[in-house]
């Protein structure tokens, strides 16, 4: 790993979608170190270690719902205060209602633009240095 | 040839009374089907006579040995549902046959009334109305099923394009990417397929939108959330947006607002995308000009009309217009149509939650006039429009 990979934030990725995650990846390595889970279970165990800067979590996966993946984290020591980002394909108002019960920082919907979901980072995180 | 008979089981304990019946209907009328005439003297008779065979008919009395009056009746149609019957009545006792008739019977005759040709015509009107009836229920119960199979695929396409819609921004993402440079430079041939695979994901993108718009707001979930707003502001400024489109194809894109018909009572983004459907869909069959009006109308209403030069409607297409199945009825290939064809039907919903009215005038060769009136701050009732020329 280089200095400068080293110095980026480190952006947790977490969507049942394998070819959705490529796609962020894509969009987010200029800026970020990219982690993806295209599986909930391995998260928790792995994202220790990781000591990520921001989590992204789809809410919509079949293994476990986004939401009841960022309470599994939340409860780990070091992670009460990390901003997750929901995204979701539905637009219903339980799923916003969910994300603030659930402590998530930000709320966006699928289909996202790359513009958007930088966007989103930088409002959480701030602005990252160009690699 | 031999026509198959009527079989008519009568039910009556008077033997007399019995075979003058049997003998009326026994005589022949040329060219319609004769009777045959099966008697029963009691209910519990009649009964079994009915659990061993169908009849075309039957014909009762109403005071019978083992029931009277509306007993019969019950049992007669309890063990027969799908065969017409009429019951025969004394002088005295047309309450009780119309209480008959409630219960399902098809018709009744009085006794002393009862002449051959009453009676063949009362039997045979009696299998009509009848069978009538069955088909009647028959066609109501497929129409039931239409209905529900009809509601059912909305709700398939509904799902259908919802879940299209993320694998679709998943490729365009991707060819946006490569489109963009972010993955390595193209040479000329690479961006050029890359480039129309763009366009054509953008294409399928905004179908995907569009019908998604659609089935929303015919889904009755959307409530515009109507306030005071400046029409032409917001007219002005969807046209500018479109100045681009319409130089491409030279078009000329004007927009005519009469003084004092500028505040509307609408949903600014609903009326946005009326405004974008109209003209998007004006420009398409425009050949030189596309006219964009807004004046004051009758009783504080405001209209909106938006006007193409093209080829015009004729007035047989005119009806599935605002549907999203207008396109069908378009000609596709030569004119070079490349529209999603659900626009009119996402404007007449948008007027339709603004309890608007949308008209299109229109005839071959003299252009097409889409007109929208909607409410002013003031209105309560949407005056008529002057019917299609």
């Amino acid at each position: 790993m280089s200095e400068n990979e080293a110095s980026k934030p480190k952006v947790v990725l977490v969507d049942d979608e394998k070819d959705f995650l490529k796609l962020m990846e894509n969009w987010l390595r200029p800026q970020y170190e990219v982690f993806s889970f295209s599986d909930p279970e391995a998260v928790a165990d792995r994202v220790r270690a990781l000591v990520p800067d921001v989590a992204i979590l789809d809410v919509h996966m079949p293994a476990e719902s986004g939401f009841a993946l960022c309470k599994r984290l939340r409860a780990q020591p070091g992670f009460e205060t990390l901003p997750v980002v929901f995204l979701t394909g539905s637009k219903t108002d339980e799923d916003f209602v969910q994300h603030l019960e659930t402590g998530g920082s930000r709320y966006l919907t699928k289909p996202i633009s790359r513009q958007a979901l930088l966007d989103a980072l930088v409002e959480q995180i701030g602005p990252s240095r160009p690699a | 040839m031999a026509q198959s008979p009527i079989s008519v089981l009568l039910v009556e304990d008077d033997a007399d009374y019995a075979e003058s019946v049997a003998l009326g209907l026994r005589r022949p009328t040329p060219g319609r089907e004769p009777f045959s005439i099966r008697l029963a003297r009691r209910l519990t008779e009649a009964v079994d006579a009915l659990a061993a065979g169908p009849f075309s008919a039957i014909l009762t009395d109403l005071q019978l040995p083992d029931a009277t009056g509306l007993e019969a009746v019950r049992a007669l149609l309890d063990a027969a549902p799908q065969t017409p019957l009429v019951v025969f009545t004394n002088h005295g006792d047309e309450t009780l046959a119309l209480d008959a008739v409630r219960l399902g019977a098809q018709d009744f005759l009085l006794k002393t009334e009862a002449g051959e040709a009453l009676l063949q015509r009362a039997l045979r009107y009696a299998i009509a109305r009848r069978e009538a009836d069955a088909r009647c229920a028959r066609y109501e119960s497929e129409i039931d099923e239409r209905r529900r199979v009809d509601e059912l695929k909305d709700r398939w396409l509904g799902t259908l394009t919802h879940d299209l819609r993320n694998p679709l921004s998943i490729i365009k993402g991707a060819v946006l990417e490569l489109d963009e440079g972010r993955a390595g430079p193209l040479n000329a041939d690479q961006g050029t397929l890359v480039a129309l695979a763009r366009r054509q994901s953008e294409r399928v993108e905004r179908l995907v939108v569009r019908l998604l718009d659609l089935t929303r707001l015919e889904s009755g979930r959307v409530r515009a959330e109507c306030r005071a707003m400046d029409a032409d502001g917001a007219v002005r400024l969807a046209a500018k947006g479109f100045e681009r489109a319409a130089a491409e194809r030279g078009l000329t894109l004007g927009v005519e607002v009469v003084p004092g018909s500028g505040q509307i009572f609408a949903d600014p983004d609903l009326f946005e995308e009326l405004v974008v459907n109209l003209v998007d869909n004006a420009l398409r069959f425009a050949r030189r000009t596309v006219t964009v009006r807004l004046a004051a109308a009758a009783e504080g209403f405001h209209e909106l009309s938006v006007t193409d030069d093209g080829a015009g409607i004729p007035s047989d297409r005119l009806g599935l217009l605002f549907t999203r199945y207008g396109q069908l009825e378009r000609p596709r290939g030569g004119g070079g149509y490349k529209g999603t064809g659900l626009g009119l039907a996402i404007c007449k919903e948008i007027a339709d939650l603004h309890r608007g009215l949308i008209q299109a005038q229109s005839a071959p060769g003299k252009g097409t006039s889409f007109v929208v009136r909607l409410p002013g701050a003031g209105a309560k009732t949407p005056p008529p429009l002057a019917s299609a020329r």
